[in-house]
């Protein structure tokens, strides 16, 4: 089955949209379930859309882009998966099957933006120090277009060139996996640049035992399997523990030395 | 550093904030993750609040583009609270301490909530509906999740309000409670560098044909897990506190080596 011009450059639209949806916006619509369905729709099957996406979305619980893991993209595969279904008229299972190697490269896009606006974070860094507040809003809008821009290029694409543009990918995609890896390495590393950010203006030179505390209690309760989801609430109940403590000492220092009786709790 | 006289926000200010929360992931990025977008969302309540103060909106900027990661459908309630903060012009330690001990616990949260228990049985019910040819599947799924979008506004008003009876109470103490806060934030961000992703390096070193040593494995998780992580955050830290070398080549040089060490299959 031929696509016409119309279908193609509304499937490419909605994969602008889910594109930005994926992470802003409703954070919902980008999902295979209802992908597959409006895909479905624009291609003149809507029901082969409902069962492709439906049948994604039981694939894809488990395998969630939790705590920054990419995993394949869902979102470029649930719209090629319903393409190739209708188009080639494949059964569910052999549409999703050839539909991988898209969902590979929407999560080659989405490290691509996420690094490349990793340098540009200095770029921001700036535009706060003068407070050009339109500069964050035009850089933010930019990462999303551009993310959006790629997805509905990749989509475009695969209507196009169909399973033979798939069998590209693949090939690109085993030759050069490696260059994707080291971003997604790169990305994991450049994160710790971003704590050392945070710490630099925080940790003040009574705080570093507390800081390690923290690091060595969530290290532990990390290796809990049952406990792992929980670890940074559990490591945050001990720090208000901490966080108290500190406080009321320092509140009760603080009258002592208001009432100029050089602290009558010690007993002395 | 008076409390309530100062107020400026209004309802729909506190709405606007709460619809804006919808770009928290915007700029999202591998070095501060969520930062560009959870600052773009308060900065129209900032510009309100510092007006013509250039130096004060300028701070409030650089600190609320700092590492931040939490969970896009809570993050309202975490905005309401710190706008309420910089309304009153709370202490700049508190209002950072608050937002970095209370950032990650809610994204445990969030993700407890939606990711591993909303989202698997709503997606479950609603994709056994499709794949039986209904609409109602993606119909239902859909609203629900539009639901939980509605209920950004509540979690902001929520922060915002606690935020403004608790400010009214704390500025007599803020120099106490904002030593507090921070304690709180450093045990978070140790708490965190642990449960991130971390270094995993892959090479192994052949002794003999009996014998192979990993050195993840082996060496450095001997030691002590995530050794490498609190190490590379640590040497981070050394060269921009002490060297004043600039954030961005230390970016660069991260993924410069990263991807150098990844190609020789170190990494």
């Amino acid at each position: 089955m031929e696509f016409n011009a119309i279908q193609i450059l509304l499937v490419g639209v909605w994969a602008f949209i889910v594109g930005i949806d994926q992470y802003n916006l409703l954070e919902s619509l980008y999902q295979p379930i209802v992908t597959g369905a409006v895909v479905g729709a624009i291609l003149g099957d809507l029901n082969t859309g409902l069962v492709v996406g439906g049948t994604y979305q039981l694939m894809t619980i488990g395998n969630m882009p939790v705590g920054g893991a990419q995993p394949p993209n869902a979102i470029i595969g649930g719209i090629m998966a319903t393409v190739f279904a209708i188009g080639s008229g494949l059964d569910t299972t052999a549409a999703v099957g050839l539909a991988v190697p898209f969902a590979l490269f929407g999560q080659y896009m989405v490290t691509l933006v996420f690094t490349v606006m990793s340098p540009l974070m200095s770029s921001a860094d700036k535009m706060a120090e003068k407070g050009d507040v339109k500069g964050i809003v035009r850089l933010n809008y930019l990462a999303m277009g551009a993310l959006g821009l790629l997805f509905a290029v990749v989509c475009i694409g695969g209507l196009i060139g169909g399973t033979a543009l798939g069998t590209t990918l693949q090939t690109i995609s085993d030759k050069y996996g490696w260059i994707m890896d080291g971003l997604g390495a790169a990305g994991g590393m450049m994160r710790f640049v971003g704590f050392a950010i945070l710490l630099r203006i925080m940790l003040s030179n009574e705080l570093w035992g507390i800081y390690f505390a923290g690091f060595a209690l969530a290290t532990i309760i990390g290796y809990i399997p049952e406990l792992s989801g929980s670890a940074l609430l559990l490591v945050a109940f001990v720090g208000i523990a901490i966080a108290l403590n500190d406080f009321q000492t320092r509140v009760a220092i603080r009258q002592n030395a208001g009432n100029g009786n050089g602290g009558d709790e010690d007993g002395i | 550093m008076a409390s309530n006289e100062n107020k400026v926000l209004t309802k729909k200010d506190i709405n606007k904030l709460a619809f804006d929360s919808v770009f928290l992931q915007a700029g999202f990025n591998y070095e501060r993750m969520q930062s560009c977008g959870f600052l773009q969302a308060q900065l129209p309540a900032l510009k309100k609040i510092y007006k013509d103060d250039k130096a004060g909106l300028s701070a409030a900027m650089t600190d609320n583009l700092e590492f931040i990661n939490t969970h896009p459908n809570l993050v309202g309630f975490l905005m309401g609270l710190l706008v309420s903060m910089e309304e009153s012009h709370s202490d700049r330690s508190i209002i950072k301490g608050l937002k970095v001990a209370l950032f990650a616990p809610l994204a445990g949260i969030g993700d407890a909530i939606f990711w591993f228990t909303l989202l698997p049985i709503v997606a479950g019910i609603c994709s056994s509906m499709a794949m039986e040819g209904s609409v109602m599947g993606p119909i239902i799924f859909f609203l629900v999740y539009l639901a939980i979008f509605i209920m950004r506004w509540f979690w902001t008003h929520l922060g915002y309000n606690l935020g403004v009876k608790a400010v009214a109470q704390i500025t007599d103490i803020s120099e106490v409670l904002a030593k507090a806060a921070t304690v709180l934030g450093c045990t978070v961000i140790g708490g965190l560098i642990a449960s991130y992703v971390s270094i995993n390096v892959q090479t192994e070193i052949v002794v003999n044909e009996a014998k192979t040593v990993a050195l993840q494995a082996d060496f450095f998780d001997k030691i002590f897990p995530n050794i490498l992580s609190i190490g590379y955050v640590f040497l981070m830290y050394y060269f921009l506190k002490k060297k004043k070398v600039s954030p961005v080549v230390l970016i660069l040089a991260t993924f410069v080596l990263a991807i150098v060490l990844s190609f020789f299959g170190i990494l």
